[in-house]
């Protein structure tokens, strides 16, 4: 094999090494990404939230409920965990938004000590369920009451437990299953700010 | 009595003594053993849950019941992954079979915490009180942390 050959050889294999550096994502891909659909909701401040006012800004979005004891904690821990990961400027460019899915119990104020608990730089959003219901068919959220639980919580509920990442253009770019480990998350987020 | 008589009474003796120490440590070491047993800190009121790990080197076991002043109800749940949604589902009992592991963890089986009395906070502790088939009942000390 001649020195050209082999050079070429070396050529592509360190690129597709660098390649695949770069562009390795972690969470599920979207393809051809989109813009996020708009969620125009009420934070926990009572002020309004409009989804596309937060281009410039990674946003992960959870769909949850206060009352829930395990996934929903669990989950807002870990983002918690992925903002801690990041330098501070980059989690200066990074929102975790919180939507109920159950508006019936979760008020402004529920809403605000629930996620100010975890991170008080975290929003969580309520609303009717007029209004949420077409945020949860745009997003493909399940979401189900069980009153037949048998539980003295009342009822449950179901509920997608997907963590959705919309990037700095506002484009619904990836998601990420429950249980994926923080260090990925933080690892596309870092690989989306220097886009 | 012959010498060889008395000698093998003696070695009857020690194999009975030694048979006793073993069965006492096998009875010992089948208790069931419950690992580290944490809380998620929650709000006066609210909800919370709690993990740990039961190792069951005996025979076959089933946790049936949890008691604590903590909450106004403590319920075993198992948070599931069902067409891509996640349910949580009540447990009458949670099976410790023989020889094995069990684990509550997030996202799976746990004990939940119905509307806490008291804010609990990370550092904090309470009791716990775990009914099981055959051990009985197990007090356990839960620390409050973050995950």
């Amino acid at each position: 094999m001649s020195i050209g050959t082999t050079g070429l050889i070396l050529l592509v294999l360190l690129g597709g090494l660098f390649l695949q550096r770069v562009d390795h994502l972690k969470g599920a891909q979207i393809v051809n990404p989109k813009p996020a659909p708009e969620i125009h909701l009420i934070d926990q401040n009572g002020n309004q939230f409009r989804l596309s006012d937060w281009k410039g800004k990674v946003v992960l979005l959870f769909f949850g409920y206060a009352s829930c004891p395990d996934v929903c904690p669990t989950t807002l821990s870990e983002l918690r965990r992925v903002r801690s990961m990041l330098s501070d400027e980059q989690a200066k460019h990074v929102q975790v938004v919180f939507v109920t899915v159950d508006p019936e119990r979760d008020t402004v104020e529920r809403i605000q000590a629930y996620v100010s608990a975890f991170d008080p730089a975290f929003l969580g959003l309520v609303d009717s369920l007029e209004t949420l219901e077409p945020i949860y068919q745009a997003y493909g959220v399940f979401r189900e009451i069980n009153t037949s639980s048998g539980s003295a919580a009342g009822y449950l509920v179901t509920h997608t437990a997907r963590v959705y990442l919309v990037d700095t253009d506002g484009n619904l770019r990836l998601t990420y299953s429950f249980g994926t480990p923080p260090e990925d998350i933080a690892h596309d987020i870092r690989i989306l700010l220097k886009e | 009595m012959t010498h060889s008589e008395g000698d093998m009474k003696k070695q009857f003796i020690l194999l009975f003594l030694l048979i006793l120490v073993l069965s006492s440590c096998q009875t010992r070491s089948a208790e069931l053993l419950i690992g580290e047993a944490w809380a998620r800190p929650g709000a006066s009121g609210d909800n919370s849950a709690v993990y740990f790990v039961v190792d069951n080197p005996g025979q076959a076991d089933a946790l049936l019941s949890v008691g604590s002043q903590i909450s106004g109800a403590v319920e075993l749940h198992h948070s599931m992954q069902q067409d891509g949604a996640m349910v949580m589902q009540l447990q009458e009992r949670i099976e410790m079979p023989a020889n094995d592991r069990v684990e509550l963890e997030p996202g799976g089986l746990h004990v939940m915490l119905i509307a806490l009395t008291r804010d609990l906070k990370a550092g904090d502790t309470f009791d716990l009180t775990l009914t099981f088939a055959r051990a009985g009942s197990r007090k356990v000390v839960v620390s409050v942390r973050e995950p």
